[in-house]
């Protein structure tokens, strides 16, 4: 993983956070190498966007860009293109955490705080990524992370049956901000996600988005309330960044 | 293509049902203890209310796509069953009572008239190990679960109405 660190960053002529992102590829294995747009330049703060089971959707752009007016650097890794992977939810699985870990690296070496930032079932992966990375770098940097509308289940759990986690997330250390709305089964079950997380030692704060569906800032069907409240997404981000737990 | 994948993922979040899934069994056990639930009238329908007969149980809420595009099957299968010992509780998670009244007025068409509950807190939903909207489950006329079901389907296709026949005294559809 060490050696095989290439860092191109293309400039893309970006005068304001509006413009269009720059471009960064991220090598993190032979052959494999992770485009990355970069949004904004910060080299305070930094917020990696990893893609749930539906890869990098359009409107995480929009957000990003929002994100750079406000100082913040993003970074949205399509780990998907990187090793050529449909997408659908059983690529997750195919990402190897230390793609993410190796992003992760070359993010730390560059901004002094760094925020991850995913969705659904992209928590898994983030937090796979996270744990592989601070393993080798136990003064780790990474401030925390913003999951919205976690799924860290390993299957759906069958009807009447208890979940089975990934073992990820009772393994994770890290201050959690989990954003979910109220019209989602998963809602019923916050508290027990928590408590899950808490036995690896993540300290976790929850926000919940009354009148919200999972997805609700990319749906299709994205009813009225979806569209307004998917439009100020970015400060649900940065609002989420403040109610992150100090570490312990 | 990766556009085209995500809106075939998208469909198949919102529009399952096209294929009819199978119910899947379970094995036969006391169902949930915890079902007292009152419906729109204020009524509490308890499962010992219905002893003897078979009854869907199916969790959804007006805001799940699937659990809407399944609902005229779930009145269809009552209907094929008229006359027989089986029941629909349809229990809604959460929702107001306007809420739920204003969807079956959308629904006018399909006719819906079986009985529906409201989870207020959420408590039969923990209780029964909900995680999926819909998800449903059968129980027989002991008030075992014999299956359930995660995700929408056709709740009046065939193999489904055959599973869930068999399960009455005289098991004919």
């Amino acid at each position: 993983m060490k050696a095989l660190l290439a860092f191109f960053c293309i400039l893309a002529g970006m005068t304001s956070a509006w413009a269009a992102p720059t471009s960064l590829s991220i090598n993190v294995a032979p052959q494999v190498d992770v485009p990355v747009s970069v949004y904004g330049a910060s080299k305070q703060k930094l917020i990696l966007w990893l893609p749930s089971e539906m890869g990098v959707v359009n409107a995480e752009g929009k957000i990003a860009a929002q994100l750079a007016q406000r100082g913040f650097e993003v970074w949205i890794a399509d780990l998907f293109s990187a090793r050529f992977l449909p997408v659908v939810p059983s690529s997750l699985a195919k990402i190897p955490p230390a793609d993410i870990a190796q992003v992760i690296h070359v993010a730390a070496q560059h901004h002094r705080t760094i925020y991850l930032l995913t969705s659904g079932h992209g928590a898994g992966i983030t937090l796979d990524g996270a744990r592989e990375w601070q393993k080798h770098h136990p003064t780790h940097k990474i401030a925390g992370a913003i999951l919205f509308f976690p799924n860290l289940y390993a299957k759906s759990p069958e009807p009447g049956e208890s979940p089975h986690y990934l073992p990820i997330a009772t393994q994770t250390h890290l201050p959690i901000v989990i954003l979910q709305g109220d019209l989602s089964p998963w809602y019923w079950h916050l508290d027990e996600m928590k408590s899950t997380l808490q036995k690896g030692g993540s300290q976790v704060a929850i926000k919940i988005l009354p009148g919200m569906r999972d997805r609700f800032y990319f749906r299709g069907d994205a009813n009225l309330s979806e569209r307004k409240l998917g439009s100020q997404v970015a400060t649900l981000i940065t609002d989420g960044i403040k109610h992150l737990p100090a570490k312990k | 293509m990766k556009k085209f994948a995500a809106l075939a993922f998208a469909l198949a979040l919102t529009l399952p049902g096209a294929q009819a899934a199978e119910l899947k069994p379970m094995t036969p056990r006391a169902a949930f203890s915890t079902l007292a639930l009152r419906d729109l009238d204020g009524k509490v329908h308890t499962l010992a209310d219905y002893k003897g007969k078979v009854v869907l149980v199916n969790f959804w809420a007006t805001w799940c796509p699937p659990c809407r595009a399944e609902m005229p099957s779930i009145q269809r299968l009552k209907q094929r069953m008229a006359g027989k010992p089986f029941v629909v509780l349809a229990v809604d998670m959460a929702e107001s009572e306007n809420q739920i009244r204003a969807f079956l007025k959308q629904m006018k068409t399909a006719k819906i008239d079986f009985t529906i509950l409201r989870d207020t807190n959420g408590k039969t939903l923990k209780a029964w190990k909900v995680f999926v909207f819909p998800t449903s489950f059968v129980l027989d006329t002991n008030g075992q679960l014999r299956y359930s079901l995660l995700g929408s389907t056709d709740w009046d296709a065939p193999n489904t109405v055959k599973q869930i026949a068999a399960l009455l005294p005289n098991p004919k559809p």
